[in-house]
């Protein structure tokens, strides 16, 4: 842990995409044991933020750091701090060539590098956590959305992460999936006190779970808060209007 | 994901039978039958007059018993088309109205069999038979055309073994977003694309082995340039394999803390294989074929494959029967490869969920 007690830090990072600029001037520090939502339009750049955490996008410009190791120097070894930062995807991306054991598995074998026993105990108590303690031998492609998530969400959280990133997880899914997905992630919040970064359009998880919201638009964090704030006494005219159009 | 085709149930062959009324069986039968009486037929007759020398099958060929059985055999399949067609649309289900079809179009296949047989024994079999036919001369032969099928086999499987070899580092090469590692890698695939394979062979033997007098055979350095040369044409399909895998494939192997070169061998490379199996199987069928183009370097006789095993027949007997025996002896070496080839791909399928799987 860095002297300053934050675990991520975002230091005037701007990101282009050719002449696009998606990240303007962000600021952003993560504290140990929060639950951060990210909300905003589409292409407003939140996924790019969210990629940006873990440098699956390189800045433009600007640093990031994680437990005080700046990931932008190029001398930082990114394979180990990744190992740190469990990210879960809004299309899943399990191995389809993989079970869901082997999903899990795959990284703490040949990443962490346990033994075989010790990575399948590891694999199936995480499975367990996430309700699916019946499909360790199942392919991707033989189980639902839900559980292909949960399943993600286990992949990731196997590494014993510190900071998970979640990118907008429920929207692939059919209404009555999302619940059981959300209940995980509550669960990590409330009973692990999981540090999370969370890019949503689920306002009532966020409300619930989130200890502080961001909104952004066309690249900029526009307005931040606690979620009670956030939500009834929105100050960014902006704020206001997509709030209207999503609540 | 492209469409599903839709296809008729197979509801099997029993209920299919169970099915026909007596006269769609009739139709389906008179065509079978007519095939099977000019099959069976021909070769009871051939085999009577004898398959060698060439003198007795010609006098087979030409033979009355040969006539009468093209005969029968066209009077059944003329039977066959005409009663189906007649009775199709008066046919009450599918499976029996299938019957019919079966009749006329098996119907149809003799008679088209029985007026091309017609019309070659009406020429000038003797010679025909003399010149193709002559399987008395393949038996001297036989233990060397052997060799030669093994020869193709080994050549063919070695060229591939190197060519994946070099096409999975090449491919890796070529996707890299550096350009300077790209460039000599597409220089080398377009090389090797762009030129002839008898040119490649002929430079790297003729130019290169004898030329700057390095010790390698005829047969070496064929092996060297089909591994070169399936390597690039390898290298293309193994690049679009990975390149048509997801990439959120690669980024949650990133995310994960898997390097470049790990998460490409255990998340990528895994999938893009199974992917590029058909691709895969179709150029090694061509490489199979392709190394009768070895033929043209002169291999010592104990290196001949199967095209220069039937050169080399021509050339002792001056008769083109070793041709003949080279055909379906590739016949006999790719088939078996094709099916190797679809059981693996079966195999490697489990668990992916697809059209088809
Ligand atoms: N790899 C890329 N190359 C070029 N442009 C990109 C790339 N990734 C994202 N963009 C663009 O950057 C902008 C921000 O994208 P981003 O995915 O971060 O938005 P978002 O807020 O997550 O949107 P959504 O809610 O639709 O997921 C969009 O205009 C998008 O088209
Ligand atoms: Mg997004």
């Amino acid at each position: 842990m860095s002297s300053d007690g934050v675990l991520v830090r975002l230091e005037d990072v701007q990101k282009w995409f050719g002449d696009l600029h998606v990240l303007r001037d962000v600021n952003l520090a993560v504290h140990p044991r929060e639950v951060l939502v990210v909300i905003g339009p589409s292409g407003s750049g939140k996924s790019t933020l969210l990629r940006t955490i873990n440098l699956l996008e390189e800045p433009t410009e600007g640093r990031v750091f994680f437990e005080g190791l700046e990931l932008t120097d190029v001398r930082c070894d990114l394979n180990a701090a990744r190992t740190q930062i469990g990210m879960v995807f809004q299309s899943f991306n399990l191995f389809p060539h993989k079970t869901a054991l082997g999903n899990i598995t795959l990284a703490l074998r040949n990443v962490l590098g346990l033994s075989k026993e010790h990575a399948r105990a590891r694999a199936l108590e995480l499975l367990r956590q996430v309700g699916l303690e019946g499909k360790a031998d199942a392919y991707p492609g033989h189980l639902s959305g839900g559980q292909q998530q949960r399943v993600a969400i286990a992949r990731a959280l196997a590494l014993r992460p510190k900071l998970m990133l979640f990118d907008e997880v429920t929207s692939a899914l059919d209404p009555e999936l999302i619940k059981e997905v959300l209940d995980v992630m509550r669960a990590l919040a409330t009973e692990f006190h999981m540090t999370m970064v969370v890019v949503t359009h689920e306002m009532g998880f966020a409300r619930e779970v989130g200890d502080r919201v961001i909104f952004m638009d066309h690249g900029r964090i526009v307005e931040e808060g606690p979620p009670g704030q956030l939500f009834e006494h929105p100050q960014n005219e902006r704020t206001v209007k997509f709030l209207g159009q999503v609540l | 994901m492209s469409t599903v085709v839709e296809t008729a149930p197979d509801r099997g062959f029993r209920y299919v039978v169970r099915e026909q009324t007596p006269l769609s069986a009739a139709s389906a039968l008179l065509g079978a039958g007519a095939l099977g009486v000019l099959v069976v037929g021909t070769i009871g007759v051939l085999t009577s007059f004898g398959w060698t020398p060439s003198q007795q099958l010609a006098e087979g060929i030409t033979s009355g018993a040969q006539g009468a059985v093209l005969l029968v055999a066209a009077a059944l399949g003329l039977a066959g088309v005409a009663l189906g067609a007649w009775i199709y649309r008066r046919l009450p289900t599918k499976p029996s109205r299938e019957g019919a079809v079966a009749g006329v179009v098996l119907g149809a296949q003799a008679l088209v069999l029985v007026g091309l047989y017609w019309w070659f024994r009406s020429g000038n079999v003797d010679v025909f038979a003399r010149n193709f036919f002559e399987f008395a001369i393949l038996e001297e032969f036989a233990t060397h055309f052997l060799r030669a099928a093994g020869n193709t086999i080994i050549l063919a499987l070695s060229g591939e073994a190197i060519g994946i070899a070099i096409g999975l580092v090449l491919s890796m090469f070529a996707l890299s977003s550096r350009a300077v590692v790209r460039a000599p890698a597409r220089l080398y695939i377009n090389f090797f694309r762009g030129t002839p394979l008898l040119w490649q062979l002929s430079f790297f033997f003729f130019g290169i082995a004898l030329g700057l007098r390095i010790n390698l055979s005829a047969y070496q350095v064929a092996i060297l340039v089909l591994g070169l040369n399936a390597g690039a044409y390898s290298a293309e399909i193994f690049r679009a394999g990975i390149q048509s895998i997801e990439r959120g494939q690669f980024e949650a192997a990133r995310s994960l803390g898997m390097g470049y070169f790990k998460a490409m061998r255990l998340v990528i490379l895994p999938q893009a294989v199974r992917r590029v199996i058909p691709p895969f199987t179709n150029e090694f069928v061509i490489l199979i074929k392709d190394t009768s183009l070895v033929a043209f370097l002169g291999l010592t006789f104990q290196q001949q494959e199967l095209m220069s095993a039937g050169r080399e027949i021509f050339q002792q007997t001056f008769n083109a029967t070793g041709f003949v025996a080279t055909a379906a002896g590739y016949l006999v070496v790719t088939l078996p490869m094709i099916r190797v080839v679809t059981w693996l791909e079966r195999r490697m399928r489990s668990g992916l969920t697809g059209i088809g799987a």
